[in-house]
């Protein structure tokens, strides 16, 4: 099976690094120098969801240069694209540079990837003034939704200093998941029959929420973005030991957390606020749960792949 | 099938639990895989990805999960850290059957598996005397102010998302140079707490901490104020020996006291975070009588600001109204031959004097007293609307530069006019008794002058090497110290006019067209025009946090009642009673007694007599401290 690849793309300084660092807790890699005799764009690969490699690409810079080897290149670069992810900055002036760049990308996608979903995230939105901030998104919005006919793309607005960022990342990996939807039927089961508080599903490589249930309602809406958070610096600090991070068993008297591995591209984390029921327990069942899980996964992508 | 081997690490992380104590064998650790916890490694083993998922079946029953790296790993516990892990197969019990039914719930279950099983292979390290000295992030939550429950994203709320944010990001810089800006923290999202003042000249590191000497130079920017231009009267006021031996003596004690607030809370022994002064007080009294010293700390503080304010409005009357004085004498041609030694004694001018017979349609419109502060309104209509408050933080640079020019001035004059005091003769003009009777007002004015003690807490979190914050501020002091003192004791000491002339504002004993001293006077107007602005957004941010909690939303309306009152108040104190002095005096008492005097002694003896360390000379000794603070208030009163 072929890797299927992740473009995030946009103008130079439009935030994808940091973007990129962000969501998958790398350190912050330094863009390599991008154009030089070597044309090496690609900076980084990193597995999401599994099968999919994020490149990240940078359309900036010595755009003459860029645009040739868009030229000569292009068929290698947007072939096999499951994903774009194109990134403007809210501040920009050039406008129509930038759309001119955007419709470059749509155009070798439609050649070479004509299904390929296509996101836009208009970024640094903290630097707009709160009450102009939603004028602004809706009028890039049908700007976007316009100029990507034939194609179909969806638009976010985000910032990295808010829970805008995380939101749009979780809505992109929760259209990319193959048969959520039964995911989280069978997730409301899985937490009904284990007596659970709350369980959530993350993406195995970012940690973004993909889909969760709770019995009842919490008063922090944004403990997604906490938890990942914490979880990715935790992660981090194990890399420093050249570890990697399995499970954890989070126990007071309120409650228990458990956060483990559950399919190939999840983790799941079950809170458990009755401190009764022994852990034992709970693990047994996340653990059973997981082969059952694995089978929906298996078979989803069996039923892709014979449709394709 | 693969064979196990080369496992990695397992990591449990078990909280909350007793322990005997620390031992490496009673943590295990589990690590297993990770699909990118390092991001940049290229996760090329798709092929033993693809064999796995081939594997199916087989792979379920030993119970290993195939992580990306394509190693196998152990999803055991041993008891034993750092090491290769057993193989798993035997600890766990087999399920070959996978439908087995989930488990549920029972009360039977109590029996069986009576423990979890991370207490089978151990206790928690951690026992109540071993903790660990690094709190898990605590964010002191909004208690009396708010109903946190009602509102989902309440401001505190909002504050901890950023600080986990924050530190989030800070960790994904650790290995980038701290000058490097990606994914620094900008102005406009810090919350208005951590507002830090601005160092003239220095860009700060990414990592958001400076160097000591920035701390220090940070310190002697915000506690050169105006009382500079007061010391020489001040001074005077209190006597030759009287003087010295107050103004060493205020700033050994406002040293001290800034000390002990600033390690209040280690006293305490309250780890984590610095917490702001009010929110120790609360945790240290306690209830309602923490509740009534955090009205009492705001006010105090609201109060200083409000009298710093009005301050500045004068002395901004007085600089604007000299400073257009000089450009119209120079638009008018006038020249004043004698500009550099000519010096006025104002408690003796009337206006007959000074003032040419006929005053002209421009001395008509533009008083010092009656119009000029009215003609201030209107730049601040155009300030106070500015968003973007970055531009005033390089003015603010302005006032370092008009202070050490004003010390070389006066170091200047002082040695081309000669020491002209005598301390033993009545009879001299130049007479200065050493101990006078009106000495309350130097410690007034000191009060003031050395008043750093409401965010010195907030300064020095931004030093990089925290153990030498007492260190630093000692430096600071002195060189606070050393620039007060002789600024005032050199001008009194020398000033060739009867010593009754000598102004509470020393400029004003110069003509308005010394060349040096107007463009002194046209940076501080500058200054102070920006600072003022900065008053009061920390004034309106003091009383809305504490009369509405620290989510109080910011309506327009509110913000503008606020800003006319201040302003209103500052206009009319300028026209009618334009008395700096009297007002620096009067505010240095009442901000002292609170900020220097009684609190920090009060609040350190609470915590030592809580922790039942209070010996009976700390006890003597800082109630001393609280009966001066008292009497320096008392004494204002006496001074007709």
């Amino acid at each position: 099976m072929m890797k299927k690849k992740v473009l995030l793309m946009g103008k130079s300084g439009s935030g994808k690094t940091s973007m990129r660092s962000i969501i998958f807790a790398n350190y912050i890699a330094r863009d390599t120098s991008r154009l030089g005799a070597t044309i090496d764009v690609e900076h980084s690969h990193v597995r999401f969801l599994g099968n999919l490699v994020l490149n990240l690409w940078d359309c900036g810079g010595q755009e003459a240069f860029m645009e040739n080897y868009f030229a000569s290149q292009r068929d290698n670069i947007f072939r096999n694209v499951e994903v774009l992810i194109y990134v403007f900055d809210v501040e920009s002036r050039e406008l129509e540079r930038d759309m001119h760049y955007y419709q470059s990308c749509l155009e070798a996608i439609l050649q070479n990837s004509p299904e390929a979903r296509v996101f836009c995230l208009i970024h640094k939105m903290d630097l707009v003034q709160d009450d102009q901030r939603d004028l602004i998104f809706r009028e890039r919005e049908e700007d976007l939704k316009r100029l990507s006919k034939p194609l179909e793309c969806v638009c976010f607005r985000t910032s990295i200093w808010d829970e805008t960022l995380y939101k749009a990342w979780s809505s992109i990996v929760y259209e990319l998941i193959p048969n959520v939807k039964e995911l989280e039927q069978n997730l409301k089961d899985f937490a009904n029959i284990i007596d659970a508080d709350e369980v959530l599903l993350f993406e195995r490589a970012t940690f973004l929420v993909i889909s969760h249930y709770r019995m009842r309602p919490h008063r922090d809406v944004n403990r997604f973005e906490k938890v990942s958070n914490i979880i990715k610096q935790f992660k981090l600090s194990c890399s420093k030991l050249a570890a990697h991070f399995q499970s954890m068993e989070v126990r007071n008297s309120n409650f228990a957390a458990f956060i483990d591995i559950f399919t190939s591209n999840t983790y799941c984390m079950v809170i458990m606020s009755d401190a009764s029921i022994p852990s034992a327990a709970t693990l047994i069942n996340i653990r059973n749960a997981r082969k059952h899980f694995e089978k929906l996964e298996r078979m989803n992508q069996g039923h892709l792949a014979l449709s394709r | 099938m693969r064979d196990i081997v080369d496992c990695h690490l397992c990591v449990k992380i078990v909280m909350d639990k007793h322990g005997e104590g620390p031992s490496l064998g009673d943590c295990e650790m589990i690590f297993g895989d990770g699909a990118d916890s390092r991001g940049t490694t290229t996760e090329d083993e798709k092929e033993s990805e693809d064999g796995k998922e081939m594997e199916g079946e087989m792979r379920r029953e030993v119970n290993t999960t195939e992580d990306a790296s394509g190693q196998p790993k152990c999803n055991t516990v041993t008891d034993l850290p750092y090491s290769d892990c057993l193989p798993h197969a035997a600890s766990l019990p087999r399920f070959p059957d996978e439908r087995t039914p989930l488990i549920r719930p029972s009360s039977s279950f109590t029996g069986i598996y009576s423990s979890s099983w991370s207490t089978t292979v151990g206790p928690s390290p951690y026992t109540s005397d071993n903790k660990p000295k690094r709190r898990p992030f605590h964010h002191a939550v909004a208690s009396s102010g708010s109903t946190s429950g009602a509102r989902t994203m309440d401001g505190s709320t909002i504050d901890a998302h950023l600080f986990t944010r924050y530190r989030y990001y800070s960790r994904l810089r650790a290995d980038v140079h701290p000058s490097e800006q990606a994914l620094v923290i900008p102005d406009h999202v810090v919350p208005p707490e951590l507002f830090l003042p601005y160092i003239p000249g220095h860009t700060p590191d990414a990592d958001g901490k400076q160097a000591s000497h920035i701390t220090i130079i940070a310190i002697w920017n915000t506690m050169m104020g105006t009382s500079l231009m007061t010391m020489p009267w001040a001074f005077g006021q209190a006597g030759f020996a009287g003087g010295l031996i107050i103004m060493l003596g205020m700033a050994a004690l406002s040293l001290y006291t800034a000390i002990r607030l600033l390690t209040l809370q280690k006293t305490i022994g309250l780890e984590g975070p610095s917490l702001e002064l009010s929110r120790v007080c609360l945790q240290l009294l306690g209830g309602t009588l923490g509740r009534l010293t955090e009205c009492v700390t705001v006010s105090f503080s609201v109060l200083t600001l409000v009298g710093a304010q009005v301050v500045y409005w004068v002395l901004m009357s007085n600089f604007l109204f000299n400073t257009g004085e000089v450009i119209y004498d120079a638009m008018n041609g006038e020249i004043h031959n004698d500009s550099s030694s000519m010096l006025l004694c104002p408690p003796n001018m009337t206006h007959d004097d000074l003032s040419i017979p006929e005053p002209s349609m421009f001395h008509r419109w533009w008083q010092q007293d009656l119009t000029v502060p009215f003609y201030l309104i209107i730049p601040f209509l155009f300030i106070l609307n500015l968003r973007n408050a970055k531009i005033f933080t390089y003015f603010n640079s302005l006032g370092a530069i008009s202070v050490l020019v004003m010390y070389l001035f006066v170091i200047s004059k002082a040695s081309v006019w000669g020491f002209n005091i005598s301390v033993t003769d009545p009879t001299d003009i130049f007479y200065v008794p050493l101990f006078k009777s009106t000495f309350m007002c130097l410690t007034g004015t000191l009060s003031l002058a050395y008043f750093i003690h409401n965010c010195v807490v907030t300064i020095m979190q931004g030093n990089r090497h925290q153990e030498n914050n007492v260190r630093d501020v000692t430096v600071a002091y002195v060189l606070v110290a050393a620039t007060y003192i002789p600024i005032g004791v050199f001008f009194y000491s020398t000033f060739p006019l009867p010593k009754y002339c000598v102004v509470d504002n020393f400029l004003d004993n110069f003509p308005p067209h010394d060349v040096v001293l107007a463009v002194v006077r046209g940076f501080l107007f500058f200054q102070i025009l920006t600072v003022y602005p900065l008053l009061g957004f920390f004034i309106r941010n003091q009383l809305f946090t504490y009369f509405m909690g620290p989510t109080y939303e910011y309506k327009l309306w509110r913000v503008i009642v606020l800003n006319t009152c201040l302003i209103t108040l500052s206009v009319m104190v300028a026209v009618l009673y334009p008395n700096i002095g009297f007002i620096i005096r009067w505010i240095g008492a009442i901000s002292g007694l609170a900020y220097i005097f009684v609190l920090p002694c009060v609040t350190y003896m609470v915590a030592l007599y809580s922790k039942d360390q209070l010996q009976w000379y700390q006890l003597v000794f800082h109630c001393g401290i609280i009966l001066l603070g008292i009497g320096n208030f008392v004494c204002q009163f006496l001074i007709k």
